[in-house]
């Protein structure tokens, strides 16, 4: 039986960076799924980038708990994703984050994202967004608006339907 | 998964084995609409309803996008849940929902469907996996 994921590159840092970037991703997959574990200088937000695109070609919908209210925010036309928007990140405490890009290789839709962001010192959140761009998925890149520490993991994992 | 249906009235829903009558569902969701966070839940249901809701956000432009999770599926024991994260942006609209669902059934599930009584658009895709301990 075949592996449901397969792991198709880790990255954990060995130094600080601002920037992890997953290039050459093989098409040969139905979906991707991102797991990072963050450590961050600032307090900030945890972003996603798509084939480098750096235009304003991304939304998304956020949904928040922080232990005493729920809330919802949403952008459009941003030059990103926001994966995170008011939990903020810590330089101590790991986020635990899953990221969906289902149906990334196909050529005909619009691609979409559903992310997870759990900081068990922050809040919880939710999300998912539009890359308005019906090119395959290559690269993935993920980023904080601070510099990620030592110790941060990250890992693309690739899951094929039968 | 991703989805587009055409005219819609109501959001789908899911059931399985086929068994979408009686009262042996139930389902509560969170959900965001980019402004405000609000809740919606259902009892003694013929299935599990209104996922990602309103029906509008699923007739239009993009593909609503899904992921469900339905744990110990095989077990004939107990009653089977599914827990599911869906939503659909669309550049300024759209809705975001953490969903759970209960099937008051010990039965193995065999069979899933997600269904809207209308029409699954073109390029729709729908993928299911098997996770094995």
């Amino acid at each position: 039986m075949p592996s449901t994921y397969e792991p198709i590159a880790t990255n954990t840092l060995s130094s600080t960076a601002t920037i992890i970037t997953f290039s050459s991703i093989p098409n040969t997959y139905t979906d991707l799924v991102l797991v990072v574990a963050c450590l961050d200088s600032g307090a900030g937000r945890t972003r996603l980038r798509l084939n480098g695109d750096s235009a304003t070609n991304y939304s998304r919908i956020n949904l928040v708990g922080n232990g005493s209210g729920a809330a919802s925010y949403q952008a459009s036309n941003e030059t990103q994703f926001d994966l995170s928007v008011a939990a903020g990140t810590s330089s101590t405490s790991p986020t635990a984050q899953i990221i969906s890009v289902n149906n990334y290789s196909n050529t005909t839709t619009n691609k979409t994202i559903l992310s997870r962001y759990n900081l068990a010192s922050g809040a919880t959140e939710v999300m998912t967004g539009l890359y308005r761009s019906t090119s395959a998925i290559t690269s993935v890149s993920y980023f904080t608006q601070g510099t990620m520490q030592i110790g941060t993991t990250a890992t693309l994992y690739g899951i094929k339907a039968a | 998964m991703i989805g587009k249906i055409g005219s819609a009235s109501g959001a789908p829903s899911i059931y399985f084995n086929g068994s979408s009558s009686g009262t042996a569902y139930a389902w509560h969701h969170l959900r965001g609409n980019g402004s405000t966070a609000s809740v919606n839940a259902g009892t003694s249901a013929p299935y599990m309803s209104d996922v990602v809701s309103p029906s509008s956000v699923w007739n239009n432009s993009q593909f609503t996008t899904g992921v469900i999770d339905i744990l110990d599926y095989a077990n004939t024991n107990k009653n089977k849940t599914l827990r599911m994260l869906a939503g659909v942006d669309n550049n300024g609209s759209g809705a975001l929902e953490l969903y759970s669902g209960l099937w008051a059934s010990t039965s193995a599930i065999t069979q899933l469907d997600l269904f809207n009584g209308y029409t699954w658009q073109q390029y729709s895709s729908f993928a299911l996996y098997g996770i094995k301990g």
